[in-house]
This record gives C-alpha cells, structure tokens and sequence, in this order.
C-alpha cells in the first residue's frame, strides 16, 4: 500500500534533504506523523497470497515468494519473505507491504534517510577519485543502481563475562622469556546495533556504524515509502552469537591492554553473554550503489544518515605489486650497503674476543628478530587488506540488493 | 666476506620488502579499503571491569583459570529459544521473563547488607562528574508501552 497525497491522490514518497513526504505530481509536501493514512489500518488485515497460491504447481518452485497487488496500478509486487516495502515494477510508485511489518514485527524505531541519493553518489565518488590504485575505469564509474534501503537492526543490551589467559613475552634480567597472564572480568554493553537481516553480513554491515541513536524516531511506515526494507530474520542463537562477538573483541581488546609484556596473544578464554529482554526494533538507513566493473559487480554502501562510505574496491595488481618491488628492492640496496658497513664490526669484533660475553651476540640476536618480525607484520599487513576487500566486494551484499523488483 | 655479504643481503632484503610491504599495505588500506571502522567501546559503553588479574602464571594454573574464573551469566536465566525468530516481546511474556530471570540460588537484596562496598565503575563516576552522559534511556520507549495508545 502507497501512502497517497490528500490533494491528488498520488502516491508519496519521503524526501530525505526536505524530511517530509513529497508528492512528485502536484508538489504538496506533508510531514510524515501529520499524514492521516485511513489505509493504516487496512494494512494490518492486508494479506499476501503465495506465489504458489497464485500460479498453481510446485510449492518449491516460487520458493518464499508473495504476491501484492499495486495499491496505484493493481500490478503485481512480488516480493521475498523478508522485504517490508518496494517499489512496482510497472508504474515505479513505492508499496510499504504493511502486513509484513504490523503488530509484533513492526519496529519501533525508524532513523530516516538524511542522505539523499545524489548526496550518497556524490560522496561515494569523492571518496573513490581519491584512491591511488583504484583504477580509471571506477574513478568514473556509471551506476548499475542504486538503492536506499532500510536495514533491520535489534539495539541490544547485554552482560557479558569473560576468563582469558594471555600468552607474551617479559624481560627477565637480559634474557626475553615467555609468560601467562589470566584476566577475568565482566561488562555489559549499551544500544550495541546488531543487524538483524540474515542476507547482509554482519562484517559488511558493522562497518556502517557507528549510528548516531538519538535521530531515531518512533517508527511511522510513511518514512519507507519511496525506500527498500527488510524486516527482521534472525534467531535468538544468531544475535546471541553476534553479540558474543562483538563484546569479546572489546573485552579482549581491554585485556591485552591490561597486561604488560610485548606481543600479547589471547590463547585461552570461556566467554559468556546474556542479552537482556530490553532489545529495541529498529530500521537503520543505508544506501547500496552498484556498478560493475570488467563484467563484475561491486556494491559500495553509503551510510543513509551519517554518509559514511563503505567498500572495497578492485585495486590496480600490477601497479601494486611493481610499485612494491621497485620499492623493495631500493630499500634492500640501501639496507644493505648500510648491513655490509656495520655488520663486520659486530662479526669481527665477536671473533675477535671470542669466549666474552659482551653482548654483541645478542645484538645480533635482536636485530634477526627485529628483521624478521619486521618482514612478517608487512606481509601480514598486505594480506590483511586484501582480505578485508574482498570481503567487502562480496556477492551476498550484491544479491541482497539487487533480487528486489523497481529501478 | 662471503658471510658478511650473504648475511647483509638477507637482513637488507627483510628489511627492504618487510618496509615496502607495511607500506605499501597502509596505501592500499586507504586508497580501496573505505570506512573499514566499526563502533568502538565508548558508543556502546563496553568497558570491562576486571574481576581476577593473575600475572605470571604457571601449567597448572593457566589450565583451570578459565574454568574457575569463568562465570555462566546464561546459568538459571529464562529465555526464547535459540532457534527462534527474535521478535519483540508481548507485555506478558516480559513479565514472565522478569519474574523467572532470577538466577538461581540469589537472593533478594535487601537492606542488610549496610557493610557491602558498591563496585564503582570509574567511567561512570567520572561521566557524573563531567556532567556527561551517553545513556539514551529517554530514546527508548519501554517494550511493554501501548505502541498505538
């Protein structure tokens, strides 16, 4: 069902920069708690059919698939069985399928978009022309699309308890030796937003934080229209296991911090959570732009309210990789002019009072350690970057947007 | 010198790509890895308040630390179940909830306990001495609240 203008009978849509909603044919604009919808109500008893109700024949051939008539057209809206609003395919007016969202599944709270679609682009490629190894071709992406859609997210309180024991390294006279420390404590977390939408990774999601809580508003369907949603979808297990997550990483973070030896390491530990009865429903704003890159596609996520731009972007391999040989190699030329000068008085010098323990030994020691962790925290760091590319280039966040009907 | 040599040529060329790689890593981090930032313990208030500290420890006791330390908040508590949807609470089932999450074997507070020093959380003190708060209590409204009064 549209929310239609009381002037012309057209739907509307919520228009981030003006917060209002908008009627794109006579131009009257209405706040959204102001907007009288008799439809309200309406929407509660609105039923979805099944596709396979609808079209007959195998039940697993629509697979969790409903059917909504356009509230402008009479069209049909086929919708999945987490999607709360879309857009019609044949007349483009935005539907907030109602039924979806009544009652227990209804949100309580809605941030609206602040960022509007142009606002989204326009950051999104600011940030990209930045990038020294993003190549030509993304620098002046065209957009495949480009969506707002509002993401469901449970606001959770919670306790959390911890035992680690931490494995380092501490000074003992001159030597280097290793040692345990156990840490144990307890902590709770307030308003931590967990994502509630199974489709949407949690590593891709997370990184739209941090969301400012006070814009929230109390949940009016009037502020999807115009707008993608998705209810919730989550298990207990599944947002006890996200929460559990998130707060080892801080408590973990704490304790590491707490204790004093070089390369701490957590190697043990029995976490524990408990979410408290007090989650909050709400629906966070974010917009999805798409575009495609050597036949592949790449979502960039932009923050619907704080603008934050978030993704991973295929990166120029050749240029890198040249660029860090080249790089390598003068370094290693320099280093070893200044290796081939020094390292004959610590090695004559060693020979030359052999049996004395003067410490040059260790000197040596030190420097191969110093080298080598040197060498491996490099290598850790190109491999990590990587890695978190990849991760937010993946095809779950582009099938997520793009299996929804409309532009 | 062949061993001086081999040797400055080993440290040169760890030295050499261990730098171009961190460098070249941190460069990539910022030109294609963008908004890789998440919530930090401050927005969610997430600071731990250490309850044992054992420093220096040996086999048998980084064995059973854990499990000693280790507290089971989930122990006695009523919940949904884990393979259920989360979905938000009727009035009722939060009463019901309430009344059966006391862990087991507590007691209820009373006045008592005169002698029992409050845990201070530091934080805290000092956000009431700053006048500072993040609590957004007053955003929420209670679950149990009439959403459509």
């Amino acid at each position: 069902m549209a929310t239609l203008c009381k002037n012309c009978s057209h739907a509307l849509v919520f228009d981030p920069a003006r917060q209002k909603m908008v009627c794109s044919a006579c131009g009257s604009t209405f706040l959204p708690e102001e907007v009288e919808s008799e439809s309200k109500q309406y929407r509660e008893d609105l039923n979805a059919e099944a596709m396979s109700e609808v079209y007959g024949g195998d039940k697993n051939q629509y697979m969790d698939c409903y059917v909504y008539a356009c509230s402008e057209c009479g069209g049909e809206i086929i919708i999945n069985g987490t999607e709360a609003s879309t857009t019609c395919v044949y007349c483009g007016n935005s539907n907030v399928v109602f039924s979806r969202i009544a009652k227990q599944k209804c949100p309580e709270f809605v941030m609206p978009f602040s960022v509007t679609k142009e606002e989204a682009i326009r950051r999104a490629r600011e940030q990209i022309r930045k990038g020294i190894f993003v190549p030509k071709e993304i620098k002046n992406f065209s957009i495949d699309c480009c969506r707002g859609i509002y993401l469901p997210y449970w606001i959770v309180n919670a306790a959390y308890s911890d035992a680690v024991v931490i494995k380092g390294s501490v000074k003992q006279g001159k030597n280097s030796v290793t040692a345990y420390f156990g840490r144990a404590g307890k902590m709770t977390l307030k308003n931590l937003p967990i994502d509630a939408s199974r489709a949407l990774s949690d590593e891709s999601s997370s990184k739209l934080e941090p969301f400012e809580l006070s814009r929230l508003k109390p949940f009016d369907e009037d502020y999807l229209a115009g707008f993608y949603s998705n209810v919730s979808d989550v298990t207990y297990s599944d947002l006890r296991y996200a929460t559990l997550h998130r707060a080892q990483e801080f408590f973990n973070e704490a304790a590491l911090e707490d204790v004093q030896c070089s390369g701490p390491k957590v190697i043990a530990s029995r976490p524990s959570v408990r979410l408290e009865n007090d989650m909050v429903y709400a629906m966070m704003p974010a917009w999805f732009i798409t575009f495609r890159y050597k036949g592949k596609p790449n979502t960039i996520l932009v923050n619907g309210d704080s603008g934050k731009v978030v993704c991973g972007l295929p990166w120029k391999k050749v240029l890198f990789f040249t660029l860090l040989i080249l790089v390598g190699i003068l370094i290693t030329i320099g280093a070893f002019f200044v290796f081939k000068a020094t390292l004959p008085i610590f090695f004559t010098s060693s020979r030359h009072r052999s049996g004395r323990n003067d410490g040059r030994g260790k000197i040596i020691g030190l420097l191969v350690a110093g080298i080598v962790a040197l060498f491996s925290v490099g290598i850790r760091k190109v491999v990590k970057v990587i890695k978190n590319i990849n991760l937010t280039q993946d095809k779950a966040m582009f099938n997520f947007m793009k299996k929804r009907q409309g532009e | 010198m062949a061993f001086i040599d081999i040797t400055a040529l080993l440290f040169a060329i760890g030295v050499g790509f261990g730098v171009s790689c961190w460098l070249f890593g941190t460069l990539l981090d910022k030109s294609n890895n963008l908004g890789d930032s998440r919530g930090n313990k401050y927005e969610y208030h997430a600071f731990v308040n250490f309850t044992s500290r054992r420093d220096k420890m040996n086999k048998s006791d980084r064995e059973s630390f854990c499990t000693i330390h280790a507290e089971n908040l989930d122990a006695g508590m009523a919940a949904p179940k884990g393979s259920e949807k989360v979905r938000r609470l009727t009035p009722e089932e939060l009463a019901e909830y309430r009344k059966k999450n006391v862990p087991r074997g507590a007691y209820q507070s009373d006045s008592s306990h005169v002698n029992r020093k409050e845990e201070v959380d530091e934080f805290e003190e000092w956000e009431k001495r700053e006048g500072f708060s993040r609590d957004l209590k007053g955003v929420f409204k209670p679950l149990d609240e009439d959403p459509n009064p």
